[in-house]
């Protein structure tokens, strides 16, 4: 069921409101495009995908039904276009059993993604509960994409001491982000 | 072999980015059949190393660049049958419908103004003698020091987050290349994408500071000095800025004594007078005044934590050849009360 703000704005979005349409827009692209490669593996084409899908739902925006959130709503939509446009590209056996393992979770997966602003201040909160030499060298790991002995190399500490920060990392990182972690149920069943 | 969960929790990291050897891939492959707890916790960790990464990857979306792109293409209409039958009956009704558009136009118009005007600046002060510390909408996090006001929108909208500062701030930057963060001090604008720095910009000083922790921060001035170019910052630098003569000057400093604020610590290294008593009067929020110009360039080093303004005092007195005298509050005609005078003198020896 669509919450109240949901209401209003698929009410804005039905009134062709392009205010309205605009903030679902920047709100919602970043993730669904990340949401959208999963499929597509390729970004110019995960991009394509999700614009037409806005263009479209401003063009069938007066007719248009959503019982969900509006969150679900999108990526619903752009989910089922992926798999449309695979199906036209021939998917393979490996990629239909997995429309099959996913089919009854979905309706309630889909619910749990976030948009990238949701996603950054979760992270961003967890981020913050390291001790700060912990947060440095994951943030090396992670996002540097440095090795373990390129991060030892660096700050002067030895290998194991790295590997023990690391681990501690994400022993915190997990309980933090318990809560969000639906969210990146593609990403593994794409593994 | 059975393993503790510590040592499966210190092998997880090895095991999910592929760096781990055989002998340990088999440890945790083991571990996950285990039991579907085991199971779990490790789809849970896998999820928490993906965070950070498909967090990075949404980031390289620009959603305002395709935005453009999308709204070039909203006018396209789908073509159908009723379509055209409108058009038929449009053509009839040509002057009707065009007073009802031009009407729904300027309707839609006022909603537009409205919803943009949504953005609500929103003002914070820090009462004197107090630090506040809050977060702004974008994940940015601001201490403000004592006697501060910041002003911001309760939302960031546009190309750009700028903030309004009047008094000293520390910020820690949410790193965001799509929307850089401004700080608007007097005529100085400070461009950061994400970083730590202190700005002091007091509207009773003719200069204002920024004081850079970490990352890289580049100065220009504000509208009316649009033109001006003050280059960028490196980590440990000072800049100054001198609303008089617009001119900046930097210098390589010791960050802790300009931060250590935060903390409800005082620390003066190697200051004038003249400097330990702007920033006490501040913290306090009295007036102190200084009796005898000689004392002005007395150099003074000192920390403070959370001593009261007597101990402060009897601390000067203590370690400088400085005495005081107290004024007390006075009631106003108003009802309102001055400021507390401290007088500052040599000591009679």
């Amino acid at each position: 069921m669509p919450d109240l703000k949901d209401l209003l704005l698929i009410e804005g979005l039905g009134r062709r409101d392009k205010v309205v349409f605009d903030f679902i827009f920047n709100y919602y692209y970043s993730s669904l495009c990340a949401f959208s490669m999963q499929y597509l593996k390729d970004r110019n084409a995960a991009e394509d995908l999700v614009q037409d899908f806005f263009v479209s739902l401003w063009l069938e925006a007066s007719g248009l039904q959503i019982r969900s959130s509006i969150k679900s709503y999108l990526f619903t939509g752009v989910k089922n276009r992926c798999l449309d446009l695979k199906k036209h590209q021939k998917i393979t056996e490996k990629y239909r059993t997995y429309i099959l393992f996913s089919s009854d979770s979905d309706s309630n997966s889909v619910d749990q993604y976030f948009a990238e602003s949701e996603l950054r201040n979760a992270v961003q909160k967890s981020l913050e509960k390291f001790p700060p030499r912990c947060r440095e060298i994951f943030e090396l790991s992670r996002l540097g994409g440095l090795s373990n002995q390129e991060i030892s190399d660096k700050l002067g500490i030895s290998k194991r001491t790295v590997e023990l920060q690391i681990s501690n990392s994400l022993k915190i990182l997990r309980k933090e982000l318990i809560e969000y972690l639906p969210l990146l149920l593609i990403l593994w069943l794409f593994k | 072999m059975r393993f503790s969960f510590s040592e499966i929790e210190a092998l997880l990291p090895g095991y999910l980015s592929g760096d781990v050897s055989d002998k340990n891939r088999a440890i945790i492959d083991e571990w996950r059949s285990e039991s579907p707890e085991n199971e779990t916790i490790y789809l849970e960790s896998l999820k928490a190393w993906e965070a950070m990464i498909l967090l990075q990857e949404m980031e390289q979306f620009n959603s305002f660049e395709a935005l453009k792109k999308v709204s070039s293409r909203l006018s396209e209409r789908p073509s159908s049958r009723w379509w055209v039958t409108i058009q038929r009956v449009a053509a009839i009704l040509v002057l009707p419908i065009l007073v009802f558009s031009g009407y729904v136009t300027t309707q839609n118009f006022s909603m537009k103004k409205l919803m943009e005007e949504h953005v609500v600046m929103q003002t914070v002060s820090s009462r004197q003698g107090m630090v506040t510390q809050f977060s702004l909408a974008d994940g940015t996090k601001v201490w403000l020091n004592s006697g501060s006001e910041l002003e911001f929108p309760t939302r960031f909208a546009g190309d750009i987050r700028e903030v309004k500062l009047k008094g000293e701030a520390y910020f820690e930057v949410f790193k965001n290349e799509k929307q850089p963060f401004r700080v608007n001090a007097k005529d100085l604008n400070i461009d950061v994408l994400g970083t730590s720095f202190n700005v002091i910009n007091y509207d009773d000083d003719v200069q204002s500071e920024v004081i850079l922790v970490e990352g890289k921060v580049s100065l220009t001035g504000d509208d009316e000095h649009a033109e001006k170019e003050y280059g960028t910052m490196h980590p440990g630098q000072r800049a100054v800025y001198h609303n008089d003569i617009h001119k900046v000057d930097t210098e390589e400093v010791e960050v802790d004594k300009y931060i250590s604020w935060r903390d409800g610590n005082l620390i003066f290294r190697d200051d004038s007078m003249e400097e330990v008593v702007k920033r006490l009067s501040r913290w306090y929020n009295v007036k102190i005044v200084i009796n005898d110009p000689e004392i002005k360039s007395y150099i003074y080093k000192a920390t403070f934590r959370n001593e009261n303004l007597n101990q402060v005092l009897n601390l000067l007195k203590l370690s400088a050849p400085i005495d005081f005298r107290i004024v007390e509050r006075k009631a106003l005609a108003d009802g309102e009360f001055t400021k507390q005078k401290i007088y500052l003198m040599k000591k009679k020896s």
